[in-house]
């Protein structure tokens, strides 16, 4: 059960999967690596194809194409009980005539292991899950919190490779939610297991994950760590699923690749981009932005009328317009005396090229 | 009537079509009184009947004994055809909850069209549904062709076929109760088919079964029609009550059709409870 993948190799690839009904695609050709050992949250709005890819990892439904490689074996038509992959539901699925023991213990009764080791290995998990002394309890006498926990048990047992977890924790919540999300973290570091863990909610999957997946519309849009997505979109949908985000159409980046010609002024890039000759949009998020006082400098620097304030406690938005007119919201930490940021003031913005990002430009209608 | 505010509307929605204590609320009060009476003043009289005497047509209120009782056991053919028709009601009762299970999980399978299920359960439904006389009757054409002896056989077959539906009916309602993330749970633990049926599913079907086996029995118990068609040597209970009456109608009838009332009530009661089920059998 503990062979590693070959060295360094991601533990699980899944390569050109797709699924078709009739007519209708929920997944086209995914390709994904899971690393041994990480937090990887795949992220989307709902109808993004998340459970879709979930679902054919865990063996619950063959893919109308593709493979899922696990130790260098195509398994993606290999029968549900035969991989060494557990899923936690987001209904829970706890088996409702049995008790949390019988429940945690389930994986370990149907592989025939002896009554002792179940015992032992039951109270040990419970004993994780913080739920020792709950073993003769029904499901149905759990609270929320504590069905998720013997879920989680329940596939912890098996000594599973992967942990699939469907949106574990949206029946939730929202304080308990926390309080979850927080266990579930320090659950996959204590025991080192490999979660893959689907969600729509961008804050769970920034505070979760290692690496976060966003999908929408049964593609893979972008892989990469929470900072990347945030700070280095690659799509306009990846730019405005996360928070707010400034989109500044009509740039074009040079030939060379070396800078971009925007409407705020032309930027030095930071690094290199495939986007070397074509037309894109330049992102930078809101607190990105920051007035600057007299005498401060930055990479880039801009005039802009504020037209619109909104002190929101610990932070204050504004929106702005630039002298060649265009719009952008700016985010900075209020402060008790009463700041620069006022309607009608003019400011002097600063930013840095590394603080912004460039996607393809919409093709034109 | 679009500028009627939603308040008075709500009141409206609220006032019922039959006032209490109205000319019609006494009406309709009379039309249930005399229709429970039609149908349970019978019941009472067999079973009064079962106790006392009567007279020129009035119950001895002082004559209460059991002598009717005392006098249907000791009824040797009586006994025999209890116990045959015991015998059947178990046989044909199992037989349905096997085959209905069988047929239940074949149409459940959620890959399964929306047409195929209604063509199950067409099939299924329709010899609950033809009239007695046609399943019997072709019963009997089927075994007198197959040279199979009336007798145990063929009255266990024709019991089965006719309370298939019942029972069909309840466990596909319970199978189709059980989540199927649950049993998909099973399987990603591990657990192979069978062992996902044998210890998930089953013991959520249990109290489902209970219920569609009393159903199924007491069906089997009354059932006349089909039986007169199928019957051989050994009689059920309901033909030797019949075949009783023709001679001449003896008061032990009386106890007999009492007993049987008990019984069926008694059961259709404990079904009922079963069919609610338990309190968390389902949902958790």
């Amino acid at each position: 059960m503990t062979q590693s993948p070959v060295d360094g190799g991601p533990l699980l690839s899944v390569r050109g999967l797709a699924m078709r009904y009739d007519a209708t695609t929920a997944l086209a050709a995914v390709d994904l690596d899971v690393q041994n050992g990480e937090f990887l949250t795949i992220l989307g709005p709902s109808g993004s194809g998340k459970t879709t890819l979930l679902r054919l990892i865990g063996g619950f439904i063959e893919p109308s194409e593709g493979r899922i490689l696990f130790d260098g074996v195509d398994i993606a038509h290999t029968a549900i009980e035969a991989r060494p992959f557990n899923t936690v539901f987001q209904d829970y699925a706890l088996f409702p005539h049995m008790n949390v023991a019988q429940n945690v213990g389930y994986g370990l009764m149907v592989r025939g292991r002896p009554k002792s080791e179940i015992a032992e290995k039951v109270a040990k998990y419970l004993e994780i899950v913080d739920l020792a002394g709950m073993e003769r309890r029904h499901p149905a006498q759990l609270s929320g919190g504590q069905r998720q926990r013997v879920a989680l048990a329940r596939a912890l047992i098996c000594d599973p490779r992967l942990v699939l977890l469907d949106e574990p924790l949206a029946a939730l919540d929202a304080g308990l939610r926390r309080q979850m999300q927080e266990f579930l973290k320090s659950i996959q570091r204590q025991t080192g297991v490999t979660f893959l863990f689907v969600t729509h909610d961008q804050d769970e999957a920034v505070t979760l994950s290692d690496r976060i997946c966003v999908m929408a519309q049964g593609r893979v849009e972008q892989i990469g760590t929470a900072r990347d997505i945030y700070y280095r979109p690659k799509s306009r949908f990846v730019a405005t699923f996360f928070g707010d985000n400034n989109l500044i159409e009509g740039c074009r980046v040079t030939v060379d690749g070396a800078c971009v010609e925007t409407p705020l002024g032309v930027i030095d890039l930071a690094a290199p981009t495939a986007l070397a000759g074509k037309r894109a949009t330049l992102c930078i998020r809101p607190e990105s932005l920051s007035p600057l006082s007299e005498g401060e400098t930055a990479d880039m620097s801009i005039q802009a009328q504020v037209t619109a304030v909104d002190f929101a406690g610990p932070v204050t938005r504004a929106l702005l317009e630039t002298d060649a007119g265009v719009r952008l919201s700016l985010k900075s930490f209020s402060r008790p005396e009463r700041d620069s940021i006022l309607a009608g003031a003019r400011l002097t913005i600063g930013f840095t090229a590394s603080a912004t990002a460039l996607i393809p430009a919409e093709a034109a209608p | 009537m679009a500028t009627v505010s939603a308040n008075f509307r709500a009141a409206d929605a609220r006032r019922p079509l039959i006032g209490k204590r109205s000319l019609a609320d006494w009406l309709l009060g009379a039309v249930a009184g005399i229709v429970f009476l039609a149908l349970y003043a019978p019941i009472f009289l067999v079973f009064a009947l079962s106790f006392f005497r009567t007279r020129r047509g009035e119950v001895q209120w002082d004559s209460f004994s059991l002598d009717w009782y005392g006098a249907l056991f000791s009824n040797a053919e009586i006994a025999q055809a209890l116990v045959f028709s015991l015998i059947v009601g178990f046989s044909a009762t199992l037989a349905a909850i096997v085959l209905a299970t069988g047929i239940a999980l074949y149409a459940s399978v959620p890959q399964r069209s929306e047409r195929t299920r209604a063509v199950l359960e067409f099939l299924v439904f329709l010899p609950f549904l033809l009239p007695p006389i046609i399943t019997g009757l072709s019963l009997l054409i089927l075994s007198r062709e197959i040279g199979l002896p009336r007798g145990f056989i063929t009255i266990s077959i024709g019991h089965t076929v006719f309370v298939l539906a019942i029972v069909y009916r309840i466990l596909l309602t319970r199978i189709q109760a059980v989540s199927r993330n649950v049993l998909e749970a099973s399987r990603d633990l591990g657990a192979s088919r069978w062992q996902t049926f044998r210890y998930i599913l089953l013991p959520q079907l249990g109290s489902a079964m209970a219920a569609a086996a009393m159903l199924a029995f007491a069906l089997s118990f009354d059932e006349t029609m089909i039986t007169l068609f199928l019957v051989g040597d050994e009689s059920t209970l309901p033909l030797r009550l019949y075949a009783m009456m023709r001679v001449g109608f003896t008061p032990e009838i009386n106890a007999l059709v009492t007993l049987v009332l008990i019984a069926s009530v008694l059961l259709a009661l404990i079904a009922a409870r079963f069919i609610r089920g338990r309190v968390g059998d389902i949902e958790p």
